[in-house]
């Protein structure tokens, strides 16, 4: 082991994480770690590294004595740091850590299909979790059949004297740390094959990019499941040697004020969350408790993970302004688990670029920057910074796989050490989107995103996906999932002509499904289908729909292969030319009996246009 | 407490009511209390934000799953009724308590206002 340890802000001699920590356990043994900040304000005993190495060295012991090196562990907690503790304890015994999303009571039905899933595709065979949450997951035991086959160890109930019987399984840095199951639908979950390296190298990426340095404090409640909480929120204070508060998601969601004040309270500099936190804090956080926030000392207020809204930001800094919050401190950045975490994030100290395009060009694939005040036909899409240190960010033509012009959009393609080994046992997917080439230049390989953008002055610009991905609040949904859960709902419902989009409104996405009836089903209760349809999406999605179109038979388009055209069924939609037996939006300017009516007012005033002339 | 025409249960019921109603833009006297609150399209961020909007009425600390564990209004009306004093909800709609409280800071700084769009924002600078 290199024993060589700098301080913050420069690169560490450490190739893995069990190196890092064992060193900081050394050299700082009494350092800061992690402060768990229990229902989001008060602050728990905090963790030192000396602290943080034991357990989870006890944790690797205990794993090692079930000879578990190289087997898949799941890692279910509430948010805390006992999670940290357990990602790190597999880590040290070569096990590789799944953090997933715990199972809670009353929303099993949402938790289980996935967390089984996962079980099964990665073949875990190890859980790392608390007591209630094993309890909880027992009481739904018949429903779970691989429930008896996996080890389930409560790590608070592990002796800390086992810290002593740990060997270093000497883990070289290309081995695999963790799999991130961010992306893939329900039904098949991919796990993103994270190595040693990946994560260790990016957090150095991002210790640079998002200017952390030694006065950086750390304050976060993205999930340890998701990247952005894991690499950003957790790993690079560990990385960097710096303090980190962890508040749980809930506390958050339930008193978004108590993040601010934890911002203001321990001076953080560097804050995640994805648009709609932001938004969030504008609508529950009131005028008199801004006057006793200081936001002063935050310095990067990273903003990435779903479509950020230029107007929520404007309104964030307007509103939060009074406190200290500078625009300057907005950090816009574009990242996928795929890629470890960022590709792109805003320097620190500089302002967030926006920029105001046409519309009709965007539409075309092509980037016409024209003046933001302009009352029509312009969007304004704000940008998601520059490239991280070295990644390289290919424009490509998604069709074509050749590299687009300057003022042109295309998918965006990554190449840099940060992008992962692919997806776990899936060969095929795995080759369609991390072994990209450039058909022109034969550059490569570079890992397809799936998201489409374009380059401005250095900055990056998200547009859109290719794929019918839809992201709301952070959280990613495959419209196939979406669709066969509404088509399990009553037997009038089309199998497999149904169609789940997001549109935009009002610069949030929200969710749209239409669904084909049956012609010959018959008297079906329209208002009681769709109030089903609302609750299903409700309880096993957790969205709340937009919009429902129950529509006559023929409205669904597929391609040859029988791929459903989301699309053009979209576009339909919004433009109103589906044939409908019923439907409900909560905007009803999309609904048909406000169209109609709208039609008529048109038709009469075109009637009255051309009689004038 | 002189008001007792109403019971604690149907004053928590008639306070989540008119907030469920608000936040997913619905008529109040649609919600029917025995049905799931999924019903009527609340997701999991909206329910917990709900319980913080509890919380900053009746001043205490309460579950974040609440409305996973009483998934309708009937059920967690009678949860908070049984287990907390929620007077205070009956009292003020939507005036939560920390309000009234700290009308001390009356210095309270207003929200600038900008009404040239988006102004300074646009463009680059170090």
């Amino acid at each position: 082991m290199t024993q060589k340890l700098t301080t913050s802000g420069t690169k560490t001699e450490q190739k893995t994480i069990i190196e890092l920590l064992r060193t900081r356990a050394v050299q700082q043994p009494k350092g800061h770690a992690y402060t768990f900040m229990i229902d989001g304000k008060k602050p728990s005993e905090p963790l030192t590294y000396e602290a943080l190495d034991r357990q989870a060295r006890a944790i690797a012991a205990q794993l090692q004595q079930y000879g578990a090196e190289g087997e898949r562990a799941l890692l279910l907690y509430p948010q805390g740091l006992e999670v940290i503790a357990a990602f790190c304890g597999s880590l040290y015994a070569g096990v590789i850590a799944i953090p997933v999303p715990p199972p809670e009571s009353g929303r099993l039905k949402r938790t289980l299909p996935r967390l089984r899933s996962i079980v099964k595709d990665a073949k875990a065979t190890i859980a790392l979790t608390t007591a209630s949450i094993f309890e909880l997951i027992a009481t739904v035991k018949d429903e779970f059949p691989e429930f008896e086959q996996m080890r389930w160890i409560d790590t608070a109930q592990i002796d800390l004297n086992l810290a002593q019987q740990w060997s270093d399984p000497l883990v070289h840095h290309d081995q695999l740390a963790y799999l991130q199951y961010t992306s893939g639908s329900t039904s098949t979950p991919k796990g993103v094959m994270l190595t040693h390296y990946n994560l260790i190298y990016h957090c150095h990426y991002l210790q640079q990019a998002c200017g952390y340095d030694r006065n950086s404090v750390s304050i976060t409640w993205m999930p340890y499941f998701h990247d952005y909480g894991l690499v950003e929120g957790m790993m690079v204070p560990l990385y960097n040697g710096h303090p980190c508060y962890v508040m749980s998601p809930f506390a958050f969601i339930k008193r978004p004020l108590n993040w601010l004040r934890n911002i203001t309270n321990y001076k953080g500099t560097h804050s995640q969350a994805p648009n709609f936190a932001y938004d969030l804090c504008l609508r529950k956080i009131k005028a008199k408790q801004i006057a006793e926030l200081d936001l002063s000392s935050w310095e990067a207020a990273g903003n990435a993970a779903e479509p950020i809204n230029p107007l929520v930001m404007a309104k964030f800094v307007e509103t939060f302004s009074a406190c200290g919050f500078k625009w300057e401190a907005f950090a816009p950045s574009y990242g996928l688990a795929e890629n470890t975490l960022l590709a792109t994030t805003k320097p620190k100290g500089t302002k967030p670029v926006l920029l105001a395009v046409e519309t009709a060009a965007m539409e075309r694939n092509q980037v016409v920057v024209t003046d933001p005040e302009k009352t029509e036909g312009v969007r304004i899409i704000a940008g998601c910074g520059q490239k991280v240190c070295d990644t390289e960010i290919a424009i490509a033509n998604p069709d074509t796989s050749t590299r687009c012009g300057e003022n042109e959009v295309g998918e965006i393609w990554i190449k840099d050490p940060s992008v992962a080994q692919g997806y776990w046992q899936r060969p095929d997917v795995t080759k369609a989107t991390f072994c990209a080439y450039l058909e022109d230049t034969k550059e490569g390989p570079f890992l397809r995103t799936g998201d489409m953008g374009f380059i401005h002055e250095g900055e990056l610009f998200i547009t859109g996906r290719i794929k019918d991905l839809i992201i709301i609040r952070g959280t990613n949904h495959y419209p196939q999932d979406i669709e066969w859960s509404v088509q399990e709902l009553h037997p009038a419902l089309r199998s497999d002509y149904g169609a789940a989009f997001s549109i935009e409104d009002k610069g949030e996405e929200r969710l749209v499904v239409v669904q084909e009836v049956e012609r010959r089903s018959g008297e079906i209760d329209t208002e009681q289908v769709i109030a089903d349809i609302r609750q299903e999406i409700a309880e096993q999605h957790e969205i709340q729909v937009y919009g429902v179109v129950l529509a006559k038979p023929g409205n669904i388009l597929k391609t040859a292969s029988g791929k459903i055209q989301r699309r053009a069924c979209r576009d339909k939609f919004l433009t109103g030319t589906l044939t409908t037996v019923a439907d409900w939006c909560e905007n009803p300017e999309f609904s048909t009996k406000f169209r109609s009516l709208q039609g008529e007012v048109e038709s009469l005033a075109e009637k009255l246009t051309t009689s004038k002339s | 407490m002189s008001n007792l025409s109403m019971s604690n249960q149907t004053v928590v019921e008639n306070w989540l009511k008119s907030q469920l109603a608000e936040q997913l833009s619905l008529d109040a006297d649609s919600i029917n209390v025995s049905e799931p609150l999924t019903r009527y399209g609340l997701d999991s961020i909206d329910a917990v934000t709900m319980v913080g909007d509890i919380e900053d009425v009746i001043d205490e600390e309460l579950p974040s799953t609440l409305f996973w564990d009483y998934p309708t209004i009937a059920k967690s009306a009678q949860f908070l009724a049984d287990n907390y004093d929620v007077s205070a909800l009956g009292k003020t709609t939507s005036e939560p308590i920390e309000e009234l409280e700290d009308t001390a800071i009356a210095t309270a700084t207003p929200a600038k206002t900008k009404s040239k769009g988006w102004g300074g924002l646009f463009g680059r600078g170090a």
